[in-house]
């Protein structure tokens, strides 16, 4: 029995040495004295190079994309201890905690990233030129919310509204459409980044059509259609667009979708009554109107109008289709008296040539981002989408605006762009990367209005977008996760409980009572 | 030998065995008549599994996923419990999709079959000896028979069914096993794992629920258990939806026998008799079992100790009056043979060649095998006309030359060519139609069309991996690269085109517009530059590029479907633009053009060819004949039909659906 006990304690001491020797020597560091040092930037995946950081982003886990049998990254800063990771297989897998650590300490410093990358065991270091990025001194809001859905034609199978934390690689659902029968989600909107107030687009062929308010954690099913909307700086009411939006095809073309606006309109929906109401000023007959976005200070809302160029509204796609070009409009509104001043073309498409979409304010009320396309309403089907910057300040002070393009722009489609709390952040989606598979993307803005090279949203495998079929759409950035549990959502969609409103009747409206068609409830994508 | 408690000594089965009895256990085993048993078992399965095999074929299971929305198949990288809210079946909905994989190997398939098959006649029939007492173990083999009745029809098959009915009878296993006696003590087993039957295996809850019921009152003779297990039917979807998921109380209880495939009256029929067989089986077991109790001798209800025998196989029952014959080898010969008659008589009651047929042309046009697939279509019981078929017929014809030739030779409809999608058509041919209309307008140079269909197909089936491979080639003809590698990246994820999907990387690599390879080339020169929004015919594709041939072939396949011999007529000139032999005219076209010369009187132009001498007498015997049997369009159709069959008049007088011709 005693030999027995010491024969299987010591095989047990040497297995686990074995174990801690195999553990200890994984990710065993060398040290790196000399090398070859070569005259160019390495190559790595995604593109993590010149860009600003923000201090409180997840480790921008990379592919070296250099031939080599062994990998070296040493990440340092001004301050703190430096990260050395080494690979054999390129991937370089960042430790979270020493990340944070060194970006947190080294605000507004650069922070270098030091490739080397080994062609043979017997072989020297190959050093490169030094990576370097500079780490912003503001934060950037801490979750990042997107719809995440395969690129869908007509038809579609799962989508979800997620959560992600930015600050490491948490993603978590926040509804899904399998919770209501596999209908669609559509616009998310926050008040003033917040996730305490929101709402969210439902269209279900068999629970129908709904927009969810969630205020607080009480969710409240409101029966109306919510197209794109956007939250007084108050709360006390949201204001959002009503549109009968059309799918076709394009026989020829990178992009085979194209989506029309055969009418739409704005709306309002005022929370403490439970009301809604249009004004003649935000759904003129003879004019689409959509994207509606509020100033930071609530005296203005902003929205796309183009003049209708069809009298059939039924035909899709109606007559000249690719010449609907949309102007940046405003209105004043007080909300005191419930009033609406009368519309003002801030950028008019005469002027840029350009249909102009997605206007949104920066929480501090400076600036304006909006994307231009050739034609039409949904940039994100269009290549020619790029992000514009306005100056508001210079809107107040001369009456005029010169719209800048932004640098950062591709050659591929650019839409859906969302600002920071702090408004030194925005995020926005870019199909830079494929032209097909929308992917989310960070960018600095300075105080100047300076946009800084963005960077694609980490993932902890930096090979994750490699296979990825999913797109990640219209990505909001808010300070807090959202609390309210899917499962209640889901109930919610699915309870019969709601708040009824009367809707403005426009052919836009949906007709009251009827529970539409999948095929007629949702047109366009991403 | 077996340890019984003496309160209920007939009802309750063996607890538990000690290891001193082992050696007996095997030793009865491999006694005459066990042995006798398993070789019977034995040659049943070994042909089961050769049936299955070499005939049923599962490969042609697998590629009917195109067809009809099964699971959505699983990857590797797949996270099935963070993509989707959990719903009740789910875990056997998973372990399914990953084993169907297998099914693209015949003998993969076959043997996950056989296997499965194979548990639930064992499961099958410890549960019914223990109910009946020992008898009627005969039935063990029957749900082996209805798995083979359910594959020979070609349906959507039930295999996450199947494998949670294994579940169910594994659990039910050890719930009758439990050496438990205090019945709140069995209730909470019970609970527990009806609670895991309902989460893992929703649709066979209930007959778990009815055969542990039946189990407590026919042989623990606990009434009060048994009538509570059957109230857990209504108690656990709820207390499990509360819990657990989060579905409205109507479906959660509605998931209870509800199946998520569209099948029709004879499959519903046929998977609700093969689930329904167990409780039936176990209640019949029971009644026997009550029954033969009754003719018991007095000496065993009296308490008395039974004297232990080696030989003692439960209770006599009417059926061990013919004890005697067991131990013959006629007696097993005969159950054999009965056994294997009743597994041929259901197979070929159930069986359906068509849909075998059927998916034999689907495997064929998805592996290019267009010989075999006009082989098969040939064959007299497909002469009906099939969209689908009609289609891959076609695609076939063209492929080998033939269409212009022999495309009468086959049952034909319009509708078939090209397979236009129709909101007015269900959900699952919108699907089918996807799929072979993606392949098929690829091929012609449609590349938009072809990926909208692929795109509509990838959203509704979930993963759909010809798809993935066809938008990967689709974007490397319109140059997005990088689009195409995240297909192919996604593609390489599954195991069964990896290597497939590795071999395009690699030659991305090198040449990341595949410029020297063929078939690209030759789509990219077909396909359309200027945009149009109004619908593409082939006669579009034409007028893109004039050497189109598919484009031509398919728009005179369509004039002729269509009754168009006239615009037929006028087509002759474009035949200087492809290979066609010097001087001759396809034989559909020249049938077009003959019929168009004697109807309207006018000359046909036909640009130096001729039309063959035999084709124009055929046609001329055709309109003798025609001419006598006019009033009579029925004998004519008939009459005309073996000779003329093949033909383009006989299909333009007689078969053309014109009620529902949209031209």
């Amino acid at each position: 029995m005693r030999k027995q006990t010491i024969v299987f304690s010591s095989l047990t001491l040497v297995i686990l040495s074995a174990c801690a020797l195999s553990y200890g020597l994984r990710g065993r560091k060398v040290p790196i004295d000399e090398y070859n040092s070569v005259a160019r930037l390495p190559s790595i995946r995604p593109d993590y190079c010149e860009t600003v950081i923000p201090p409180n982003i997840a480790p921008l886990n990379f592919v070296v994309q250099e031939k080599g049998l062994r990998f070296c990254v040493k990440i340092h800063s001004k301050q703190g201890k430096p990260i050395e990771v080494f690979s054999r297989n390129g991937k370089i897998v960042i430790p979270e905690g020493r990340w944070q650590k060194l970006l947190n300490t080294n605000r507004r410093q650069q922070l270098c990233f030091d490739v080397s990358v080994k062609t043979g065991d017997d072989e020297r270091w190959n050093r490169f030129q030094t990576i370097t990025n500079e780490i912003a001194r503001e934060n950037i809001d801490g979750f990042l919310v997107y719809r995440r859905i395969h690129p869908a034609h007509s038809t579609w199978r799962k989508m979800g509204l997620y959560q992600r934390n930015l600050q490491n690689y948490n993603e978590s659902l926040i509804l899904d459409n399998g919770y209501y029968g596999r209908g669609c989600l559509n616009c998310h909107t926050f008040c003033e980044n917040r996730t305490d107030k929101m709402l969210i687009g439902i269209r279900s062929s068999i629970y129908g059509s709904s927009a969810l308010l969630i205020e607080d954690g009480v969710v409240n099913k409101i029966d109306a259609k919510f197209g794109y909307s956007s939250w007084h700086p108050s709360g006390r009411l949201a204001a959002y667009s009503i549109n009968k939006i059309r799918l076709f095809f394009h026989s020829a073309g990178d992009e085979v979708r194209g989506v029309t606006d055969l009418d739409s309109l704005l709306a309002y929906y005022l929370v403490d009554s439970g009301t809604v109401k249009t004004a003649p000023q935000i759904s003129k007959k003879e004019r689409l109107e959509t994207y509606p976005a509020w100033s930071a200070d609530g005296r203005w809302l902003y929205f796309c109008s183009a003049p209708i160029l069809w009298s059939d509204r039924d035909t899709v796609p109606p007559e000249r289709y690719d010449q609907v070009k949309y102007d940046l409009v405003r209105v004043s509104y007080d909300l005191d008296r419930d009033e609406w001043g009368e519309p003002e073309t801030v950028l008019s498409a005469e002027d840029t040539g350009l249909t102009i979409l997605l206007p949104r304010v920066s929480p501090d009320g400076r600036r304006l981002l909006f994307c231009m396309c050739d034609y039409g309403s949904f940039p994100v089907y269009h290549d020619s989408s790029d992000l514009y910057l306005i100056d508001l300040k210079n809107l107040e002070e001369t009456g005029r605006v010169k719209p800048q393009r932004l640098q950062i722009n591709s050659d591929k489609s650019e839409s859906w762009h969302s600002w920071s709390s702090n408004s030194r952040w925005i995020a926005f989606s870019s199909k830079r990367q494929s032209g097909v598979f929308t992917r989310s993307y960070l960018s600095y803005v300075d105080e100047g209005g300076r946009v800084y090279k963005p960077l694609l949203l980490p993932q902890k495998d930096p090979t994750h977008y490699d296979s990825c079929l999913w797109t990640y759409s219209v990505p909001e950035l808010v300070t807090g996760p959202v609390r309210v549990t899917k499962e209640k959502l889901g109930r919610v969609v699915r309870g019969s409980r709601k708040i009824s409103v009367r809707l403005p009747i426009t052919s836009a409206t949906p007709k009251p009572g009827v529970v539409p068609g999948s095929r007629q409830i949702w047109q366009e994508r991403e | 030998m077996k340890i019984r408690n003496s309160k209920t000594p007939d009802s309750l089965p063996d607890l538990y065995y000690p290891l001193s009895l082992w050696k007996s256990e095997i030793r009865r085993l491999v006694s005459s008549q066990n042995l006798g048993c398993l070789i019977q078992t034995c040659v049943f399965f070994l042909m089961f599994f050769f049936f299955v095999w070499l005939w049923l074929d599962p490969k042609l299971i697998y590629h009917g996923h195109g067809q009809s929305v099964i699971y959505p198949i699983c990857t590797s990288g797949t996270n099935i419990f963070a993509d989707f809210p959990p719903f009740p079946g789910k875990v056997t909905m998973y372990i399914a999709a990953r084993l169907s994989h297998y099914y693209y190997y015949s003998w993969a398939g076959a043997l996950i079959i056989t296997v499965i098959a194979w548990l639930l006649c064992v499961g099958t029939g410890k549960f019914i000896t223990t109910i009946s007492g020992g008898g009627l173990r005969w039935l063990r083999f029957i749900p082996a028979i209805f798995l083979l009745a359910q594959h020979g029809r070609y349906y959507p098959f039930l295999l996450a069914e199947n494998l949670a009915l294994l579940i169910v009878l594994f659990l039910l296993y050890l719930y009758i096993r439990i050496p438990l006696q205090a019945a709140w003590f069995r209730l909470v087993v019970f609970m527990v794992f009806s609670a895991v039957i309902y989460a893992a295996a929703v649709r066979l809850f209930l007959v778990f629920v009815l055969l542990a019921g039946i189990f407590e009152l026919f042989n623990n003779r606990r009434w009060l258990v048994g009538f509570s297990v059957f109230f857990s039917v209504l108690l656990i979807p709820y207390l499990t939806n509360t819990f657990i998921f989060d579905l409205d109380l109507g479906d959660a209880y509605h998931r209870l026998w509800s199946f998520p495939l569209q099948l029709t009256l004879k499959e519903k029929i046929l998977a609700y008799s093969f689930f329904s067989f167990f409780p039936i089986a176990g209640f019949g077991c029971g009644i026997w079992r009550f029954f033969a109790a009754k003719q018991k001798p007095e000496k065993s209800r009296s308490g008395k100790k039974r004297k232990s025998s080696k030989s003692y196989r439960g209770p006599r029952t009417p059926f061990s009056m013919v004890a005697g014959l067991r131990r013959s080898k006629i007696k097993w010969f005969l159950e054999t043979s009965a056994l294997l008659i009743l597994t041929a008589a259901v197979v070929g009651f159930t069986y359906d060649p068509i849909a075998r047929q059927n998916q034999r042309i689907d495997y064929f046009a998805r592996h290019k095998m267009w010989d075999e697939l006009l082989q098969q279509a040939s064959k007299p019981s497909l002469q009906s006309c099939d969209m689908f078929i009609c289609h891959d017929v076609n695609r076939a014809l063209y492929h080998t030359s033939r269409l212009l030739h022999d495309m009468f030779l086959y049952p034909q409809h319009y509708a078939g060519l090209l397979l236009t999608p129709n909101k007015r058509l269900p959900k699952q041919m919108m699907v089918q139609i996807w799929v072979k209309s993606s392949n098929t307008l690829y091929e012609l140079g449609h590349v938009n069309e072809a990926e909208n269909a692929s795109y509509e197909a990838l959203s509704t089936l979930g993963y759909y991996p010809e798809g993935l491979q066809r938008l990967a080639l689709i974007n490397i003809i319109k140059g997005q690269t990088d689009a195409a590698r995240t297909f192919l990246h996604a593609l390489s994820r599954d195991f069964l085109y990896e290597e497939q999907a590795d071999q395009y990387l690699q030659r991305l690599e090198t040449d990341p517009l595949l410029s020297t390879d063929d078939q690209i080339r030759r789509i990219r020169s077909f396909m359309l530059v200027e945009d149009s929004i109004k619908k593409t015919t082939p006669k579009d594709l034409l007028e893109k590029n004039k050497h189109n041939r598919m484009a031509f072939e398919y728009q005179m396949a369509f004039l002729l479907l269509t009754g168009q011999h006239n615009a037929v007529a006028h087509s002759v000139k474009y035949l200087d633009n492809f290979d066609y032999p010097q001087g001759r005219i396809p034989r559909h076209l020249a049938e077009a053009i003959l019929l168009y010369t004697a109807m309207t009187g006018k000359k046909t132009d036909l640009h130096n060819r001729r039309i063959n001498a035999g084709t124009v007498r055929r046609f001329q015997k055709f309109t003798q004949l025609f001419q006598r049997h006019k009033l009579d369009l029925q004998t004519a159709a008939k009459t005309l039909e073996k000779e003329f069959g093949d033909t383009y008049y006989y299909f333009y007088f007689f078969l053309l659906d014109r009620s529902e011709l949209e031209v």
